[in-house]
């Protein structure tokens, strides 16, 4: 094997490395953002099971409009913002919508939605 | 008189030769250090997957247990009552979670969730009975372990009686 030989191999190994570096960094990326969004509906449905306590009266458009995040996503995401959407909705059976959504903002300052869950809150007098 | 024919015959200065070895152990060295980093990653990614999908279906369960339940206690593990006599009964033997279904003290179905030796798992409780909220949090025992050892943290929230609490309402006048 010749001198010239070993350092085409060389550039030919240095070129795969890097990029298998670059593969291993995108992955390692996407990894946080899978653990971000895991966590962000984790919080979701969790505020989905407290607003599912909560009795009719209590989910008026006002009275709903955003909650604390937990401190699982706040160690993920320190700027999460969570928000409740409430919509009547008037139709037939009475109900009220709910959308609960965590957004967070990205360097370019761009809002990007990381889970969000909607549910519906039904009158109690629907019932027969 | 004979005369002798010296052919001319290639070789290798020794200067060469250390270069050539000295590049080859470069070569070989970023092909070991990449080859040890993918199959640690893909280690630890099957550890992650096996733990977010344990997360997963305990949370499912739970939150499904504790809507069809009428009371619940979470003084050893959590224990959710059932209105047809059953109960069950969640708690934590490391590093799995155990779920388990009786009545009459018979064992009638038994799962079972593989989590991290390094995860402690606490079940807690918020409000008063008929409706409360039970949390189950699971987190790493210490806060010092090194990256790839730390388990995933989960909070799991499950409202207790939400569905005994949905048909009294459908049945109020």
């Amino acid at each position: 094997m010749t001198l010239l030989e070993t350092t085409v191999a060389l550039l030919i190994v240095s070129a795969v490395v890097l990029a298998i570096l670059q593969l291993v960094n995108v992955t390692a990326n996407q990894r946080r953002t899978l653990e971000e969004r895991r966590i962000a509906l984790q919080e979701v449905a969790n505020q989905a099971e407290r607003i599912a306590m909560l009795p009719w009266e209590r989910t008026e458009p006002d009275e709903l409009k955003e909650w604390q995040p937990g401190d699982d996503l706040l160690v993920v995401t320190p700027q999460a913002k969570c928000a409740i959407r409430v919509t009547p909705d008037a139709a037939s059976p009475l109900a009220r919508k709910i959308r609960l959504s965590i957004t967070e903002n990205t360097a370019a300052n761009e809002s990007v939605e990381l889970a969000a869950l909607t549910i519906w809150k039904f009158s109690p007098a629907n019932a027969p | 008189m004979r005369s002798i024919n010296f052919t001319p015959r290639s070789a290798k200065t020794l200067l060469e030769v250390v270069l050539i070895l000295s590049i080859m152990t470069v070569v070989i060295g970023a092909c070991v250090t990449s080859l040890s980093t993918l199959f640690r990653l893909r280690h630890q990614f099957q550890r992650d997957r096996e733990q977010i999908a344990a997360i997963a279906r305990v949370g499912t369960l739970l939150r499904t247990d504790a809507h069809q339940a009428v009371s619940a206690s979470v003084d050893h593990g959590c224990s959710l009552a059932l209105s047809d006599g059953r109960t069950i009964h969640y708690e934590f033997s490391s590093p799995r979670i155990v779920r388990r279904v009786e009545r009459d003290g018979q064992t009638l179905h038994r799962d079972s969730f593989l989590l991290t030796k390094t995860a402690s798992v606490a079940f807690e409780s918020d409000g008063e009975s008929p409706i409360s909220l039970i949390r189950l949090a699971i987190r790493p025992v210490e806060s010092n372990l090194p990256p790839r050892e730390i388990p995933r943290s989960a909070t799991i929230e499950a409202a207790v009686g939400l569905s005994a609490a949905l048909a009294q309402n459908a049945r109020q006048p």
